[in-house]
Formats: C-alpha cells, sequence, structure tokens
C-alpha cells in the first residue's frame, strides 16, 4: 500500500483529497503547516507528497528544499492556488514531480501521482504526454 | 489773400468778406466794446473766386487820432489747418496702434491673434486686404486674412520667392506701386482677377530673423506716407510679439493637455496596481472553497449515472467553477506583479505572429483585416509573450467591437516624441466607437460591456499593467460612430536589427 502525505493550510482540502485517495488504497497522512510536514515526511516517510505552496509560517517551496535536502528521493507535487511560472520553475527546480493549479483536475492529479509511484520502482522513466499543465 | 485788390476792399462790407460768419464776428464787437482789447478767433472766408479758406481772425479796438476803431488782422490758415490734420490723423492712428497693440498683446488664442492682426493693419492703412504669413522652416505658410478680404486659397512661398517671399529675404518693407506690372509679383493672373494694384509686404522680425509678413494690397493705386511706414513698422513689432507669445502660450497649453493625459494614466497606473495587491489576495482566496467545490462535483460526476440530475447537477457547477477559473485566472495576470523578462525582440514580428492567430477569427466575425507593418526592423525590450498577450487582447477586442463585421486596421510605426523613440501599434476598429464618458473607464478593472460569459472586463486592465510595466503607454482615441484606435507604445530598444 503506497504511503501518501497531504499538506495543506485547510481542512477543507485536506478532507477531501483524503477521501480521494482513499478509494484508491493509499494510507494517507495529513499536515496543515511546513513544520509537521517534514517531521512527517521524516517519520512516515511517504511514497508521495501533495504539498500546498501558500502556507503560514513556512512555504510550500521551503518545506520542499528541507525536505529535498533530507529525502532527495521523496517524491512531492505540489498543489496550489498559485499559478505563476516563476514559482512553477522554482518549484520543478527544488525537485518537485509536478506542479498541479487548483482547481485540481482530479483525473490529472490521479495520474500523476500514479506515474511518480511507477517511476519509483520502474527503469524506465515514465512522463505525462501533456507536460505539466492542469485544467478541469 | 482773398484775391482783391487793395481798392476793390476798400469799401467793401465785412459781410461779403465773411458771409456765414456774422454772429461770431458780432459778439467779437461786443466783447470789445466791453473792455476787452485783442479777441482772437477762426473764422472763415470767402476769396474773390467764391472759394471758402480758413483763417484766423484777431480783432483789436485801437484809437486813431483819439476815435476809436476796430483794427481786423486776417491770416489765412489753410497750411496750419491741414498740418494740424495731419497730427490729428497721426494721433488717432497712435491711439488705434496702441488700442490695437494691447488687443493682440493681452490675448493668447493663436487664431484670435492672427484675426487681429489681419484686421488692424488692414484699418490702419485703410487697405482693405491684409494676409499674414508665417515662416515654417523657410516657408511663408498664409495663416490668416483678414475679415473682408478674398479668399485666394491656401498659400506657401518660400523665402526669396514672390512678393511675400522677397519681403522676408530683405527683411524690409517693401512697396510696389501697382503688381500687376511688378516682376516681383508671381500671380499676374491673380492680380487681374481680383483687380490687386498696390502692395504693402511688411516683415514681422523677431531678434533679427524673420518671423512673418503681412501682405497689404488695394484695388487702387495707393502710396503710402512716412507715418504710414512707421506706423505699420510699430504695428508689425507689436504683432511679432504678440504672435509669439500666442505661440508659446498654445504650445504650452498643448505640453500641459499631455501633462493631464499622463497624469490621468498615473492615476489609473497607481489605482490598477493598488487593486492589484487586492485582486491577487482575492484570487486565491477564492480558489481553495472552488477547489474543494471542484473536487466534490468531479466525484459527483464520476460517482452519477450520466443523464441523471444528480450527473447533471455536477456537471453545472463544474461548468460555474470553470468560470471561477478563469476569473481568477484574469486577476491573477492583472496583478502580475513581477517584471516583465527583459529581453530584445521585434515587435512587428510578434505583432505579426498575434495577427495571424486571431486571423481566422477575425474572418469569421466577417471583419476584413488590413496589417501594414513599421518597414523596421526594430526591438524593444521586454516580455514578447506578455506584449502578445496585450495584442490578442486588443484584437479580440477589436472583433467583439464589431458584430455585424467591419474593418480592422492594424498599423505600426517608429516615431519620436519626448526626446526618446517609440515603436507604436495602432489598432483601429469600424465598430461604434467607445462613448466620451466611458473612455476613461475602459481600462478599469472588471469594466466591460461585453456580455456575461464573454469577459470578465480584465482584459484591457491586465493589458495596460504589462504595457505600464514595460515602460511603455497605452490608450485609446475614438469618436462615438466611427470606431476607435487603441495606441500601443514600446520604448525603441535598437534599431536596424
Amino acid at each position: 500500500m503506497s504511503k501518501m502525505l497531504i499538506v495543506d493550510d485547510e481542512q477543507g482540502v485536506l478532507d477531501e483529497l483524503t477521501e480521494v485517495f482513499s478509494e484508491y488504497g493509499y494510507e494517507i497522512s495529513t499536515a496543515t503547516n511546513g513544520r509537521d510536514a517534514i517531521a512527517f515526511a521524516l517519520e512516515r516517510q511517504p511514497d508521495i507528497m501533495l504539498l500546498d505552496i501558500r502556507m503560514p509560517g513556512m512555504d510550500g517551496l521551503e518545506t520542499l528544499k528541507r525536505i529535498k535536502e533530507i529525502r532527495p528521493d521523496q517524491g512531492v507535487i505540489m498543489v496550489t492556488a498559485v499559478q505563476e511560472e516563476g514559482l512553477a520553475k522554482q518549484a520543478m527546480a527544488l525537485g518537485a514531480f509536478d506542479y498541479i493549479t487548483k482547481p485540481v483536475d482530479l483525473n490529472y492529479l490521479r495520474t500523476s501521482v500514479v506515474i511518480k509511484i511507477i517511476n519509483m520502482f520502474s527503469e524506465d522513466e515514465v512522463t505525462l504526454s501533456s507536460g505539466s499543465e492542469s485544467a478541469i | 489773400m482773398l484775391g482783391y485788390t487793395r481798392e476793390e476792399l476798400a469799401g467793401m462790407l465785412i459781410q461779403q468778406i465773411h458771409p456765414h460768419e456774422m454772429p461770431l464776428l458780432l459778439s467779437m464787437m461786443n466783447e470789445l466794446r466791453e473792455g476787452r482789447v485783442v479777441r482772437t478767433d477762426r473764422l472763415s472766408c470767402l476769396t474773390k473766386s467764391k472759394e471758402s479758406i480758413p483763417a484766423e481772425i484777431s480783432f483789436s479796438s485801437v484809437e486813431i487820432k483819439g476815435r476809436p476803431f476796430v483794427m481786423a488782422i486776417v491770416r489765412d490758415i489753410t497750411e496750419r489747418i491741414r498740418a494740424e490734420k495731419e497730427q490729428e490723423l497721426y494721433v488717432e492712428h497712435l491711439k488705434a496702434l496702441n488700442n490695437l497693440t494691447q488687443k493682440i498683446t493681452t490675448s493668447l488664442d493663436l487664431e484670435e491673434v492672427l484675426r487681429y492682426i489681419t484686421d488692424s493693419a488692414g484699418f490702419l492703412l485703410s487697405v482693405p486686404f491684409v494676409q499674414i504669413f508665417i515662416n515654417e522652416g523657410g516657408y511663408l505658410v498664409l495663416k490668416a486674412r483678414n475679415r473682408d478680404g478674398w479668399d485666394l486659397g491656401d498659400r506657401a512661398f518660400p523665402i526669396g520667392k514672390g512678393a511675400v517671399g522677397y519681403v522676408a529675404e530683405r527683411g524690409e518693407i517693401i512697396y510696389s506701386e501697382n503688381v500687376q506690372e511688378d516682376s516681383i509679383w508671381q500671380f499676374k493672373n491673380i492680380a487681374v482677377e481680383y483687380s490687386l494694384v498696390s502692395f504693402l509686404g511688411v516683415p514681422l522680425l523677431s531678434e533679427g530673423n524673420v518671423y512673418g509678413v503681412l501682405s497689404c494690397l488695394t484695388q487702387e493705386k495707393r502710396a503710402f506716407t512716412k507715418d504710414e511706414y512707421e506706423l505699420i513698422s510699430a504695428f508689425a513689432n507689436a504683432a511679432s510679439v504678440a504672435l509669439q507669445n500666442a505661440e508659446v502660450h498654445s504650445r504650452l497649453e498643448a505640453s500641459f493637455d499631455e501633462l493631464h493625459k499622463q497624469q490621468k494614466m498615473i492615476v489609473r497606473a497607481e489605482k490598477l496596481s493598488s487593486l492589484g495587491v487586492l485582486a491577487a489576495g482575492a484570487a486565491h482566496e477564492i480558489l481553495n472553497p472552488a477547489n474543494i467545490i471542484s473536487i466534490r462535483a468531479q466525484r459527483l460526476a464520476e460517482k452519477s449515472v450520466g443523464g441523471t440530475q444528480e450527473h447533471k447537477a455536477a456537471e453545472i457547477i463544474l461548468h460555474n467553477v470553470r468560470r471561477i477559473s478563469r476569473i481568477c485566472d484574469d486577476l491573477r495576470r492583472f496583478s502580475r506583479d513581477e517584471p516583465p523578462a527583459m529581453a530584445p525582440f521585434d515587435p512587428d514580428e510578434v505583432l505579426r505572429e498575434s495577427v495571424g492567430f486571431m486571423e481566422s477569427e477575425i474572418r469569421a466575425a466577417g471583419v476584413a483585416c488590413r496589417l501594414e507593418l513599421n518597414p523596421g526592423p526594430v526591438a524593444v525590450r521586454g516580455d514578447s509573450h506578455q506584449i502578445q498577450q496585450v495584442f490578442i487582447n486588443l484584437l479580440s477586442n477589436a472583433r467583439d467591437a464589431m458584430p455585424g463585421g467591419g474593418r480592422l486596421r492594424v498599423a505600426s510605426r517608429e516615431i519620436e516624441e519626448d526626446g526618446k523613440r517609440w515603436w507604436e501599434a495602432r489598432f483601429s476598429d469600424s465598430g461604434a466607437g467607445i462613448p466620451e464618458d466611458t473612455q476613461g473607464q475602459i481600462f478599469d478593472p472588471f469594466f466591460t460591456t461585453k456580455p456575461e460569459d464573454r469577459g470578465t472586463g480584465l482584459g484591457l486592465s491586465v493589458s495596460h499593467g504589462i504595457i505600464e510595466n514595460h515602460g511603455g503607454k497605452i490608450w485609446v482615441e475614438s469618436t462615438p460612430g466611427q470606431g476607435a484606435t487603441f495606441y500601443v507604445r514600446l520604448e525603441v530598444f535598437l534599431q536596424g536589427g
């Protein structure tokens, strides 16, 4: 069973995404801030993380940077309402696997998560041909 | 003096010599009788040839051998009266000159000053026709004529050519007794057609340079006196000053207008930028709950069977979440405060590309599109994607402005202004135009005239923000009923590729 850590400062988003991915059999943990996210990432070693960018205190990019320092292979998909090319580039440079904007397209998000997990176990890298664009 | 011989005169009655002056003469006599010694006055005399001449008469009471007599000394003052009249006229003219000078120097309206000058010169010299030519870069261009003058059509003479050009070249008053016979006059046919005869050309001088020429014409042979020369010279000096003042004023007014326009642009830019901060926050706040609604609706749509009420409801919710998302996209673009990526690019290329993108849509709307590009090549600095977004926004606005079809002209050129070189694009549509009272609002966020699902009213705000960030200018000029033209200006970074 794959482990997923969902980080978002809004409980409503956590509830929804937890419900969505529980149905597909993921073991879900949630965090509402960057500090908890880093602690849980170390403690629970999730296969994949969904990480919000705009959060009070430590923001998503800083959280991503620190997690990558500790766990360079950690799979992270940024899920954010901030649609900005500059931020997306920064996140990808820091090692995020994808950058998805809200409102999220569930099909796209699920596909991206699956591809990341497949890539963790397969030799040949799989990528989405549509790039990192999200559209609902 | 009267033409009589001494013999003839002796024995004549005084009323024969001064037939119309008896009341005056009697009252003068009475004064003498009452003790006055000398009494002098002016009166008219009748000469032998029955001609009336002005005279001065001095009565004095004298005694000859103890008997009282009245002695009269009469002087012909024709010459003095003439000189006096001339003097009076001169003073009149000076007064008129003074008045006119005051009048032309108090007005700052160029058109008004030009008219005053021509009317006044006509009045001062009593000539029927006065034109004023102004030196514009070596050409004397007709600017005005007096109210009663004839319209001889637009004219311009190079300095040195024609009577007017000759005056300018010499920088002094030039007189021609009869232009129909004088070689300085170029247009003999006009001289004949309007029976023009005498010409007086007066240069308008300013610090040694010829600022313009006053051309005075008569329809009968006319000489001008020395006084008239002096008068018109003095007047021409005042006229030059007045004209230059008015011109400076009109330039000042133009720059004031420009300043006002720019101030409005700045105020709008500030308003927009504070709105931008608000908009970015709002977009983010809206997107989080919209995200939750969207996830719920997507799951509802996935789980429900197509065609059921639940499925339809989910589809409606998703459709509207998409709208919310689009509005938020616009808001975010509107509030984009990151500086544009500054790289040189060819704006004509981007313009051509943008028109290419939109061409089929524009044509489908029944709009004929014409593209006239600056021969270039030229480069501006900035973010070509953002600039393209602006062009596409303007093109689609133009298309939407002509729902029944029309003409769209897209043109670019290079111009010099404010000491800078600009690349300018114009988007002229043949739509209904923009009412004057909304022209100031169209760059305001959420201002739209389009139906609800066609626009959020942010397109022009976003475009405005992008052009501002590039240090450029964007504005509209429109006469309702005659379409609208949007202008975009970007500073030229490199010329010649």
